[in-house]
């Protein structure tokens, strides 16, 4: 596992010292064309905000994440379910800590990751999701979610998200300024020499063309490394729970689309939930988008299914046959032995599963539980200022504390 | 003359660095090891509650019962004594004992309805796969060191510093490997 980040990692610093080159040519040609030889300013300039931002982004971004969408920590006792779940994948993955688990109150399914480093991080939820999926799916997913977090994908995907916003940013303020200028410049600057005045030319022409192309080669890169992480994600998952049919099974419950969380995430950010909130058809395209964060659930989804047994070698074969590329996992044998697996699976019941979840958000929201004598459990919001209640199945008056 | 001091100083380096990423791996086995530990005893803490639920709702399994009570404090003996192939052994029989247990409970809806046996049977199954993950991550460290140990490099060195193989959690008996039959 740990040789597979490494060389992971290896491919990742190449693919962002790509964007950061592009983001320094920006800044650069910025620098010269405001400046004559001012080109390296431009470059200390573009680092400076890239700078800046990152250190914004590496200290604040989870929480910021987080708190947009309204999300709650939970403790060991709030959801026993999902806090054992996140610990087995704890313990499978071997990651120090036990992440921070967040709820989030929504109808939509959907989960993230975020933490800047395996010590730091964290792992959110919608209730949709847990009410929708059961142990061994969720198990699935929060696997998924762990493999990010194992593989530093927040790590990358942040640091290349805020290099497009640095190199977007530059583009887009400069580009007007820059077509001004270069619509002045031939006249003024041209000196004596026609060979000066040409390559002024082409360079202003290079100039802008970098400025238009820069900020969408960016993010085809960026989301061709995002569509390779997720992949990558599925593949370290199976390899944590050595049970492909599980995370296939949560995928396929959730292919029927339109996950968004709504307005919490744009393009950049959606890279690290399980699926893409700003997909809302979970249909196959004909044309892939190049531009979509995630791979197509589909093609994740058959890859899954095709697996024979549950590790990296098998998911790099299974990918090949379905997309009929190479993914080109480093891959390793995996240990020979079949475990003793769960002692017992417990029953799914879909109104257990709501009535389990339902609960706790109101717990959490400070709502009162009385248990009447006639078995009814009465749950009451903290808005309820009376002293009395009644019991709707058999009109007993209870005292509300 | 210099360039043989450069060579040993390069081969002094890769040595080097070699010894310190298989002394990192052989720890996370050791680790690994160990944290099995943590969660067969978490089981051993767990069982008397779950027993202590159950009872009052299956009077007449006292042969289930007990069988799990003995399964566990045999276990318990034999982790205590340290000898590692009959801990694992003790261990499996255990498991085996608790699938039976819940395989029986099945029958009983009063029982299934009682929420603390709910919560229980959450912890238990919890406990159950905790344990496997243990094993199946103590297994992969296993690997990666073997895996280290074995490459080109690295055996050569792998000798000189005396590192040896480790050697996989493995289940050594046949029926433990089928699946528990129940019997009414």
């Amino acid at each position: 596992m740990w040789q597979q980040i490494d060389s992971n990692k290896r491919n990742s610093l190449i693919l962002i010292t790509v964007i950061a080159m592009i983001m320094f040519s920006v800044g650069y040609v910025l620098g010269e064309f405001f400046q004559s030889g001012d080109g390296i300013l431009g470059v200390g300039i573009a680092a400076v905000i890239w700078i800046f931002m990152c250190i914004t982004g590496f200290f604040f971004g989870g929480n910021i994440v987080l708190a947009f969408n309204n999300a709650k920590k939970i403790g060991p006792d709030d959801h026993k379910l999902l806090y054992n779940v996140v610990e087995e994948m704890k313990i499978a993955s071997g990651l120090e800590r036990m992440p921070d688990i967040y709820i989030i109150n929504s109808p939509v399914p959907n989960a993230f990751a975020t933490g800047r480093s395996p010590a730091k991080s964290a792992v959110a939820v919608t209730t949709k999701l847990l009410t929708l999926l059961n142990r061994e799916e969720l198990q699935g997913v929060i696997a998924h979610e762990i493999s990010h977090i194992i593989n530093r994908d927040t790590l990358y995907l942040t640091m290349a998200g805020i290099m497009i916003g640095v190199i977007s940013l530059l583009a887009d303020i400069s580009l007007n300024g820059v077509l001004d200028i270069v619509g002045d410049a031939p006249v003024e600057r041209t000196s004596s020499k026609d060979e000066n005045s040409v390559v002024t030319i082409i360079f202003y022409v290079a100039g802008i063309i970098l400025m238009l192309i820069a900020p969408l080669l960016g993010r085809l890169l960026y989301f061709a490394i995002s569509r390779k992480r997720e992949y990558l994600a599925d593949a370290c998952a199976v390899q944590f729970t050595r049970y492909p049919q599980g995370l296939a099974k949560a995928l396929e419950k959730l292919a029927i689309g339109n996950y968004n969380i709504p307005r919490s995430f744009d393009k950049i950010t959606s890279a690290m939930c399980i699926v893409n909130p700003l997909e809302t058809t979970g249909k196959k395209k004909i044309f892939p988008d190049l531009l979509s964060s995630h791979p197509p659930i589909q093609d994740r989804i058959k890859i899954l299914r095709s697996m024979l047994n549950g590790d990296l070698s098998s998911y790099d074969s299974a990918y090949s046959q379905v997309t009929k590329q190479d993914l080109n996992i480093e891959t390793t044998p995996v240990s020979p032995v079949n475990i003793i697996q769960n002692a017992v699976q417990n029953q799914f019941s879909a109104v257990d599963n709501m009535r389990q979840t339902t609960n706790m958000i109101w717990a959490m929201n400070n709502y009162i539980f009385i248990e009447c004598d006639c078995g009814t459990k009465l749950k009451i919001p903290p808005e309820y200022t009376d002293i009395e209640i009644n019991c709707p199945h058999c009109s007993k008056a209870h005292y509300v504390s | 003359m210099k360039a043989l001091l450069i060579t040993l100083v390069i081969v002094s380096i890769i040595a080097n660095v070699i010894y310190n990423k298989l002394v990192k791996l052989r720890n996370q086995v050791k680790n690994a090891w160990a944290q099995i530990d943590v969660q067969l005893k978490r089981r051993h803490d767990l069982i008397p509650n779950l027993v202590e639920t159950v009872k009052g709702y299956m009077a007449h399994e006292r042969q289930t019962l007990e069988a799990v009570i003995q399964a566990r404090q045999q276990a318990v003996n034999i982790s205590a004594a340290g000898n590692i192939e009959e801990t694992a052994k003790m261990e499996s029989m255990l498991s085996q004992t608790l699938k039976s247990l819940f395989a029986v409970s099945e029958n009983y809806p009063d029982l299934k309805a009682n929420s603390n046996f709910a919560a229980l049977q959450e912890e238990i199954t919890s406990t159950e796969n905790k344990i496997s993950f243990a094993r199946q991550f103590y297994n992969d460290s296993v690997m990666l060191f073997n895996t280290a140990l074995e490459v080109f490099p690295n055996n050569i060195f792998a000798s000189i510093f005396d590192f040896e193989n480790e050697k996989y959690f493995e289940i050594t008996e046949a029926e433990e490997k089928e699946a528990p039959k129940v019997s009414f």
